[in-house]
Formats: C-alpha cells, structure tokens, sequence
C-alpha cells in the first residue's frame, strides 16, 4: 500500500475507533439492565470499561503507526 | 488515624510547592530577552518538546480531569471513564491543526489565533473581535473553575471557618503574580513542574484508591456489585446516552485544543517535529492517566462512599435531584470532592504518615492542575485582550512597556473578577457555576465555535468572510439559547425543543452544526453575489 492510502485508511480507523469507543458502538455491549440476568463485567472487570480500553488500544496503535512511518517523515518546518 | 490526622503536613508540602512557582516565574523574568511581545506571549518561539509537551498537558489537563471527572465517574458510574477516549484525538488534533497552525503562525509572526483568521478571511474588526469574543468566552469560565477547585481542596484540607475564600484566593493571587511577572516562560516552566505533578498524581490516586480496596483483585470485584446503573450506559442520571457522549468527548478535544492558550502554544513549539512528539506523548500519557487514574478513584468512590441508602434508593435533596453520600457532601455539586474525601480519609488510616504524604501529593497534584491550567489562560486573555482589542482598536501607537503594562492589568483584573464570581455564587441559593464537568464543557463549547473557520483556513480554503462571521455568530446563540442561563433569564417557556435537544447530543456539537451550516449556506450565498456582480 502507498503511503497516502495508508495515510487515509488510518484516518479512517481512527474515526471508526471514536464511533465505535464512545459513540453509538456502546450498544453493541450495553448490559441490558432489564433481563433477568444481565451480565455486567468481561475478564472481572466492568464491560464498558473493558471497551473503553480496547478501542484505545487501536488509536494508541494507529497513532504510534502514523508517527513512526508517515509524521516523522514530512518536513519539520 | 483519623480523617483530621494529616497534621502539619499540608501546609509544609504546600508551602514548598508555592515556593517552587514564584522560583520558576523569577525565572522566567530574568531570561526574558526584551519587552517585546513575542518574547512575553511566545516565549521567543524556541520551545522545545519536553516543555512544550508539558506545557499542553498542563494546559489541557485541569481540576476537570483531577476533581471534575473522578465526580462524574461517581455520580454517573462506568460511563463517563469511556471519556477518556477524547484524548487520543486530541492528541491527533495537534498534530493535523497545531502543525499547520504553527507554520502559518510563524511564517506570518502571528501572536494570537485571531490574527490568523482575520487576515485569512481579510476581516480585521469582525472577526477579529469575535475570535477574541470566543476566547473570552472560553477563558474566563475556565479560569474560574480552577480558582473553585483551590477553594475545594483548601476547605477539605484545612476545615475552618472562610477556609475555602482563603484556598480561592491564595491559588488565584499566587497564579496572577508568577504570570505577571515572567508572561510565557514562566508560565511554561511552572507547567513542566505541574504537569509531572499531576501525570504523576493522577496515577497515585488510582493506585491508592485501588489499594485502599485491598488490590485490583477485590477492588474490581467491589465494583461489579454495584448498582446495575453505575456499570451501563446511560449511567445513573442517564444523561451519558451515546449521543451526548461521542459528541461531548470529540468536540471536548477539539474545542480544548484550538482554545486561545493551546493556539498559541503551537506558535511558541520550536519545530513541528517538536509538536509531533508532543502530540505523541500527549495521546499516550495521559489517557493513561485517565484510564487508570482518575476514573478509577470515581468507581472505588461508589464503593466506599455508595450512592444509595440500606433500602437501595438513591440519595436526593429537597429538589429530587441527585445528591452524593451525606459523607461526602450534601450538595449536586459535592460530587467533585470524592477524590479529595477518599484520599483524606483513608490514606492516612491505611499507611500512617507515609499515606498522609502520598495525599497531600495528590492534593498538591490536583493544585497543580488547577494552576496550570488557569495560568495559561489568563495569559492567553491577556494577549487578546491586549494585542486584539488594545492594540488594533483602542491605541495602535502604544509603545511594547504601554502594552505589557495592560496586559499585567487585564490579568490581575481578570483574576479578581473571577475569585469574585467564585465567592459570590457560593454564597448564591442557585449556585450557577454548579459541577466542575458541566461549566467546563460549557467553556468548550464556546472554543469549539472555531472548528469550521479553522479547518476552512488550514485545509479547505473554500468559505467566505461572510459565511465565518454569519457561522460564529449563530453558533454563539445557538450555545446561549441551549444553556443553564437562558432558563435563568427567559423562564422554562419553551422548553420542549430545548429539552430534547439538550438530551440528544452535546450542546457544543448542536451549536456547531449550526454553525456549520450557516457557514456553508452563507459562503455560498456570498459567492454566487460575488460571481453575479462580476458579470
């Protein structure tokens, strides 16, 4: 892949990675807190939290991979 | 030990901290080269990135973060920690604004960002003023939360009569003085001293709530049994619903970033390597410090100070409206004194003198934030209020000792008003300065008001000087007619849309939709007249 369609690809998982993180992607694992039984933590810890920590996981990873291959490579001034 | 136990060690550690700023802002005067105002607003341009990484952070990071969001987790529960994740795009956001702001800025020796976007849409008294307008707007609330914070902090740790005016005061006197005596270097090197403070403090507090909870094992085993609220979204209040939260968190960043002082900042960084790495370290510190951090002390806060009674019913005051643990307060806006009541009350019982210590630090962090943050925005007030209004309408021929002098005034005035705002709404029924959260993100709202011209003036190049203006203005309204204030002057007539909206998405992003809008449809009616008068 060139660099300016990698450019753009990361742009674009970034944005899903907001959408996804702290915009409507929530509902995908929302407790529903009127079942009988609902399930509110993954691996011992909160879910929302757990999904919170996944998604900036991916934009710590697109950030790291823009600054090593795309940022440092432009002109500084 | 008891919850009064922390002894005379407050007031030593406070004592040095104190010091150590009026150090660094003599400092900061002695390195001055000249009187003029690139060296007092922008550091003579030459930061480097350690300062320049700190400088945003502590700009950024302010008793919103160390006292506003750990009581919003409390109140709210698990939610709003999902609020962390709007400083990766800040973060982002330096890098595709600051860098592009920096080399025009420099290229042209701007000063202010006003100056940048009223020579690009050639509008030197509208836009100008409106830009400083926003700035303003943005500053002064900003400013006055973090005075609040002092008042905070000092009334938990030094219980007594007029304690919290006194904690008020002394943060704004001493922030005033460094300010006024150093401009940008000494604001920048305090900053460094804050920001590891308080990266560093946020951390501690996480661990210490986590330790006071036995470890993360049971710690997080005391958070599943929370209230099925506190572990979903929308949260306890439900006012988190997805919407408001994708909006407030994204705009938060990005209003939080072109603010005046954070503008300016870019223009002071040496390279755009050197925002680069800053904007790197940013994305990475301190959403850390958030994750694992403050949120936490917010969620072990329910657990040792619950939001519900024995019966499982919510506390509430006369109003029906939600209030903490008597423990902790008794107010709606007691909510940001969870982490100043955890830390003091069961540090020093869980490790003596050497958790007294640890407190105190993460006090002294939460001041720390507090300052920093109010530093670099009266600062930033001052350039525009100095070089955008003094300067350009009021005396032009002022000589740079003239305008020095005006901008220290602006300060120290600004200063007193705000400590003024602070102490009167204490003592006011309805208090409107209210939680630290909600008058914060007010403020950004404000700021956010500039994303469409500054994309347009960076990236685009596509809209008009009418669209800009017409765009700012409505977003303006749009903010007004959606906040507490309106309500307080107009009645609740006409609530219903008002409500709605307001229970959608963030007030900030309705106002730039607005805005953005009006910018678009205003550019191009502005162009086709243009194109008509050219035939």
């Amino acid at each position: 892949m060139n660099p300016a369609s990698e450019k753009r690809l990361l742009f674009a998982l970034f944005l899903l990675a907001m959408i996804m993180g702290s915009g409507p992607g929530l509902y995908l694992v929302n407790p529903d807190i009127s079942a009988p039984n609902p399930s509110f933590t993954t691996f011992g810890l909160p879910t929302i939290y757990v999904w919170g920590l996944f998604w900036y996981a991916v934009q710590l990873g697109i950030i790291l991979r823009a600054y090593f291959y795309h940022w440092k490579e432009e002109d500084d001034d | 030990m008891t919850e009064h136990s922390l002894g005379s060690i407050p007031q030593v550690v406070l004592g040095l901290y104190l010091l150590l700023l009026l150090t660094f802002g003599l400092q900061g005067y002695r390195r001055r080269k000249n009187e003029h105002q690139d060296d007092y607003y922008l550091a003579g341009r030459s930061q480097g990135w350690l300062v320049t990484s700190l400088t945003i952070m502590a700009t950024f990071f302010s008793s919103f973060a160390l006292l506003g969001a750990p009581g919003m987790v409390y109140r709210d529960g698990v939610v709003f920690a999902l609020f962390s994740l709007n400083v990766p795009v800040a973060g982002v956001a330096i890098y595709i604004l600051g860098t592009r702001i920096r080399r025009i800025g420099r290229e042209n020796g701007y000063l202010t960002p006003a100056d940048m976007i009223s020579a690009h849409y050639k509008s030197p008294v509208a836009l100008r003023l409106l830009v400083a307008l926003i700035g303003i707007l943005y500053t002064v609330p900003y400013v006055v939360i973090q005075i609040q914070a002092g008042g905070i902090l000092s009334e938990q740790l030094f219980p007594g009569q007029d304690t919290f005016e006194i904690g008020a005061s002394l943060l704004a006197l001493i922030t005033m003085i460094y300010i006024m005596i150093g401009g940008m270097r000494s604001v920048a090197w305090t900053d460094v001293v804050q920001g590891s403070l308080l990266v560093g403090g946020m951390l501690l507090a996480g661990t210490c709530v986590v330790t006071v909870l036995g470890g993360l094992g049971p710690f997080f085993k005391a958070v599943a049994s929370l209230p099925p609220k506190s572990l979903s979204v929308p949260g306890t209040t439900d006012y988190w619903v997805p919407g408001i939260l994708f909006t407030a968190s994204a705009f938060a960043s990005l209003g939080s970033i072109i603010q005046p002082a954070q503008w300016m900042r870019f223009y002071a960084a040496r390279s755009n390597g050197v925002l680069k790495r800053s904007a790197l370290v940013f994305a990475l510190v301190l959403t850390l410090c958030f994750f694992f951090g403050v949120m936490l002390v917010g969620l072990g806060g329910q657990v040792l100070y619950p939001l519900v009674d024995v019966n499982g019913l919510y506390h509430m005051n006369d109003m029906g409206k939600l209030i903490p643990n008597p423990a902790v307060g008794l107010t709606p806006a007691s909510f940001d004194q969870i982490l100043v009541v955890v830390l003091k009350n069961h540090l020093p019982e869980l490790l003596g003198s050497l958790g007294a210590v640890l407190a105190v630090l993460i006090l002294v962090a939460i001041m720390a934030a507090a300052m920093s943050t109010a530093d670099s925005n009266l600062h930033a007030l001052s350039a525009l209020l100095t070089h955008d209004v003094y300067d350009q309408f009021l005396r032009p021929q002022a000589s740079q000792r003239e305008r020095k002098w005006v901008g220290s005034s602006i300060i120290a005035l600004t200063t007193l008003l705000a400590l003024g705002l602070v102490i009167f709404s204490r003592y006011s029924e309805n208090n409107p300065l209210s939680m630290i959260v909600v008058l914060g993100l007010l403020a950004i709202a404000f700021s956010t008001q500039l994303l469409p011209t500054t994309i347009d003036m960076l990236y685009l190049k596509w809209g008009t000087r009418q669209g800009a203006i017409a765009g700012v203005i409505v977003g303006l309204f749009v903010i007004f007619v959606l906040s507490p204030f309106f309500p307080m002057i107009f009645g609740q007539s006409g609530q219903g849309l008002i409500a709605l909206m307001k229970r959608s998405i963030d007030i900030g992003a309705w106002a730039l939709f607005f805005n953005v809008m009006t910018f678009v449809v205003v550019s191009l009616l502005a162009r086709s007249a243009e194109a008509y008068q050219n035939q």
